[in-house]
């Protein structure tokens, strides 16, 4: 069985505390039951889900989409977006998860990555070493999210190979996220040439699309 | 979290819990998670460290003037912070109640749980001073029942905030629930966010009730004897009764004014592992359930399964018949249950069960008015060939899931006055819009190609080649001969496909890339000296291998060219794949066979699923496996077409996560007669 690995990347940090996290959570949750609606999703994807704050967290490692559980998410009351650090974590499990064509192994399709922030990388020297070491990783496609006002998606523009923002951090604009994420992972989820990159469908009006 | 003044400050604006609680009723109804969750968390901690804090103590339980717990003092009490003075200690305290650590602790929970409950029911009464004793705590809250706004609480606090449940945290939840009620509410949607009740009017309050006591030694200190609180009756005859275990209404009789009823409680969730439909499925429940040091013996659904699961009371096994999040509120036995107390509790059982995927693909024809149509499935014989040779081609679920057109595509020919075949199959890029168009023009320009060479009126230099190799098979030079021509003639036959897909995007004014594609030719001929020539070139993923050769030798024509991850591949369209002569040649394999079963060519669609890997694709066996699955396709055929169809119909088998267009050709002997 080929696997499509998808990550994601939530920032925790304390700005995320209260609604914004609540609604990531309810996010996540319908972006699952959207997901288990998709039959290639429910047979081949895998997700996996990486909280970082001043701590970075595996919450879930890679995981089958028909039997993962959302796992509890939690936000410390204040502390800095070590997003560079989740990108370290990342690229380590991804090294390790991720199989490639080996032999008899047959390897997984090219992951995707998603990263939802809030704000800007606190570890930002840190952020730039890690960012060439995610490229190489082979990400089908690395879609970023800047939520809310003080999120910076300049930043996000060297990782990403498509920056969307969110105007507000309330739940609808994460349930859009999130749906949409859903089904571009649904569209990503086809036979794709080395050289090409996902289709993502449209954003719905919540999720601007940075160009 | 409190702010920490000193000592002495501290004993001037601070005071006791139930104190505080009295006079600031609003406060702790307003937000008690103020209160409750640096309790929970601090205990967890101290329990955490492998210690415990020996009592806790309601009246001790210092509140700032601001309703903020002091956590720091609570902490003193173990020695974390700055020792408290003699006259600050709490002398007459045990260290900790039990024999064990463990039993210590557990003593902890019980004593924080009244305390809890106190905490709560703050706004009823002062708890009484009472002196410790184990009866008393084993008394507690016993004949009354935890108020289920505060229960709301403190699972909300510690399961839907993300508070993540600790073992110690958790076990206090469950000291804390409620029994079950027969029959058990429906269970409600774990988002709804659990409401405090909202506390009686003052006039309304009641006696406390006498079993309420605290973990206290009452002597040092003077407590003011608990006020006694009447309540404001209209009628004298109304019986004083003081609250019983359930939240029961208040007979219509009484002149109370009506509590408003609590909310539906939310009992703890418990989630199960996933479902499928349609597949077997076994769950222990008791094994979820337990938490802490609480262990259950058996549960009961107070509502119906999902449909096609059943239960012994322990599992919940079955095959599941509707996808779906389910609830199930259930009454769950507690394992060895104090008799005193309630011996079952509520949970809420939560299972998803997974839709079928195989119930969840779409099939959608695709649009006949679409630029390049082809339509969603072909297959094909030639009809007075001596060797049976049969194509078919399918398109794949993921592209009849969204109604897209299939992308495979092949070609076949023979030649009848040289006797050669040329079978050809390609998998057009499932990201390029019009790859089925560069399938297409590459099957027939190759085919075009062989025919102007091999055909009627072609120039064939391929086939004197090949006979001198063949009448002398030691030989390099000659065998370099051969080597040299299929070099010429695969590369023009792929330059011309090349070229007619260039002309095609130029024309539709779209790039090359929008009609990448793979490519894969064999040439067969039998040889007037017995057995078989048979060349092949390839670009890109699938394979075609001659299968039943007798020494097992020389199977696998072509060298797929996969990458790193799956569905990465080259493709004839690539500027580089035809850049260099080593480039070409290192993708044309032949061989002399004596005899062979079929020659197969497969596209990406069939190879991924039915090989396990790209060594697999080298074995002999796994070829042989995927012959023997398709001969008694060809061989029971009652015609030629019927062949074809009989392969067209196998391909529709369905492998998990394998739902790429699925191409087809064979070559076999067949005894099949000649259509017209």
């Amino acid at each position: 069985m080929r696997r499509l690995p998808v990550y994601l990347l939530i920032d925790t940090s304390g700005s995320m505390k209260g609604e914004p996290l609540e609604s990531v959570k309810v996010g996540l949750q319908a972006m699952l039951s959207g997901l288990r609606q998709d039959p290639h999703a429910l047979e081949s994807l895998h997700l996996s889900i990486i909280t970082f704050d001043r701590d970075v967290k595996v919450v879930l490692p890679l995981s089958s989409l028909e039997t993962l559980q959302l796992p509890p998410i939690v936000c410390p009351d204040s502390g800095p977006t070590n997003l560079g650090a989740a990108l370290e974590v990342l690229c380590q499990r991804v090294d390790t998860e991720v199989l490639k064509s080996q032999g008899e192994n047959k390897g997984d399709w090219k992951p995707i990555l998603f990263v939802m922030t809030d704000g800007s990388p606190s570890d930002i020297m840190l952020y730039k070493e890690t960012v060439p070491q995610v490229k190489k990783r082979g990400f089908a496609s690395i879609i970023a999210c800047a939520a809310g006002p003080k999120a910076k998606k300049d930043e996000l523009l060297p990782l990403a190979d498509h920056v969307v923002t969110l105007d507000t951090m309330d739940s609808g604009s994460f349930l859009s996220f999130f749906r949409w994420v859903s089904s571009s992972v649904a569209a990503g989820n086809v036979s794709m040439g080395a050289s090409t990159e996902i289709h993502l469908p449209p954003p719905p009006p919540e999720v601007n699309l940075v160009f | 979290m409190a702010a920490i003044n000193s000592l002495g400050t501290r004993n001037e604006q601070r005071q006791p819990l139930h104190k505080f609680l009295l006079g600031n009723r609003h406060l702790i109804q307003a937000d008690p998670a103020r209160i409750v969750l640096p309790l929970l968390q601090c205990l967890a901690e101290i329990h955490a460290e492998g210690k415990s804090h020996g009592a806790v103590c309601a009246q001790r339980l210092m509140c700032a003037p601001n309703g903020d717990f002091d956590v720091a003092f609570f902490r003193r009490r173990i020695g974390w912070d700055d020792g408290l003075t003699a006259a600050e200690t709490y002398y007459g305290y045990p260290s900790g109640q039990g024999e064990t650590m463990e039993e210590q602790q557990q003593r902890d929970k019980q004593a924080l749980a009244n305390v809890l409950h106190l905490l709560m029911l703050g706004h009823e009464a002062p708890p009484p001073p009472a002196r410790l004793t184990a009866s008393i705590v084993g008394r507690l809250g016993e004949h009354t029942p935890w108020p289920q706004g505060f229960v709301s609480l403190v699972e909300h606090l510690l399961t839907v905030e993300g508070h993540e449940p600790t073992p110690e945290l958790d076990a206090l939840i469950h000291a804390l629930a409620p029994p079950a009620p027969e029959p058990p509410p429906a269970a409600v949607e774990n988002s709804s966010l659990p409401e405090i009740p909202t506390p009686p009017a003052h006039e309304e309050l009641v006696p406390a009730p006498a079993e309420i006591m605290v973990l206290e030694v009452a002597a040092h200190e003077a407590e003011a004897p608990a006020p006694s609180l009447c309540i404001e009756k209209g009628d004298e005859s109304a019986p004083a009764d003081p609250p019983q275990a359930e939240p029961t209404p208040i007979p219509p009789d009484v002149n109370f004014r009506e509590p408003p009823s609590p909310p539906p409680l939310p009992s703890y969730p418990v989630r199960l592992p996933n479902a499928t439909v349609g597949r077997e499925y076994t769950a222990n429940v008791l094994t979820p359930l337990a938490t802490g040091a609480l262990t259950f013996a058996s549960f009961e659904p107070a509502a119906a399964l999902p449909d096609g699961l059943v239960t012994d009371g322990t599992t919940i096994t079955g095959s599941p018949l509707l996808a779906g999040e389910y609830e199930i509120p259930a009454a769950c036995l507690i394992q060895g249950a104090d008799p005193d107390r309630p011996d079952k509790l509520l949970r809420t059982l939560q299972i998803t069960i997974n839709a079928d995927p195989r119930s969840l693909w779409k099939n959608q024809d695709s649009d006949p008015t679409s630029l390049f149509w082809k339509a969603d499935a072909d297959s094909a014989a030639l009809r007075d060939t001596p060797q049976l040779v049969a194509a078919a081609s399918l398109r794949g679920r993921s592209h009849a899931h969204v109604g897209s057109c299939r992308d495979d595509d092949f070609s076949l020919a023979w030649f009848p006055t040289t006797g050669w075949y040329a079978l050809t199959v390609a998998d057009g890029a499932g990201s390029a819009k019009y790859s089925r168009q560069g399938s297409k023009i590459a099957c027939d320009k190759v085919k075009e190609h062989f025919a102007s060479l091999l055909g009627e009126n072609g120039q064939d230099t391929l086939t004197p080649v090949t006979e001198v190799w063949a009448a002398d098979g030691e030989s390099a030079d000659k065998r370099n001969a051969v080597r040299n021509e299929l070099y010429t003639q695969f590369g023009r036959a792929a330059y011309a496909a090349r070229k007619a897909i260039e002309d095609q995007a130029n024309e539709t004014q779209a790039t090359l890339r929008d009609f990448h594609t793979t490519l894969i030719i064999t040439l067969a001929r039998p040889m007037p000296t017995g057995g078989w020539f048979i060349a092949a070139f390839s670009v890109g993923d699938g394979g075609a291998a001659v299968v039943g050769v007798p020494d097992g030798a020389s199977c696998l024509l072509t060298q797929p060219d996969g990458g790193e991850f799956a569905g990465q591949t080259i493709f004839l369209t690539m500027k580089e794949v035809l850049a260099t002569g080593e480039g070409i040649m290192n993708r044309i394999k032949f061989a002399l066979v004596p005899q062979f079963d079929a020659l197969v060519l497969v596209t990406d669609g069939i190879s991924d699923p039915k090989f396990h890997s790209e060594v697999a694709l080298a074995d002999p066996a796994a070829w042989q496996e995927l012959w023997t699955e398709l001969h008694p396709l060809v061989a029971g055929a009652s015609s030629r077409d019927e062949a074809a169809v009989s392969l067209l119909q196998w391909m529709n088998f369905f492998s998990p996560g394998h739902h790429d267009d699925r191409t087809i050709a064979v070559l076999c002997e067949t005894h099949l007669p000649s259509q017209p």
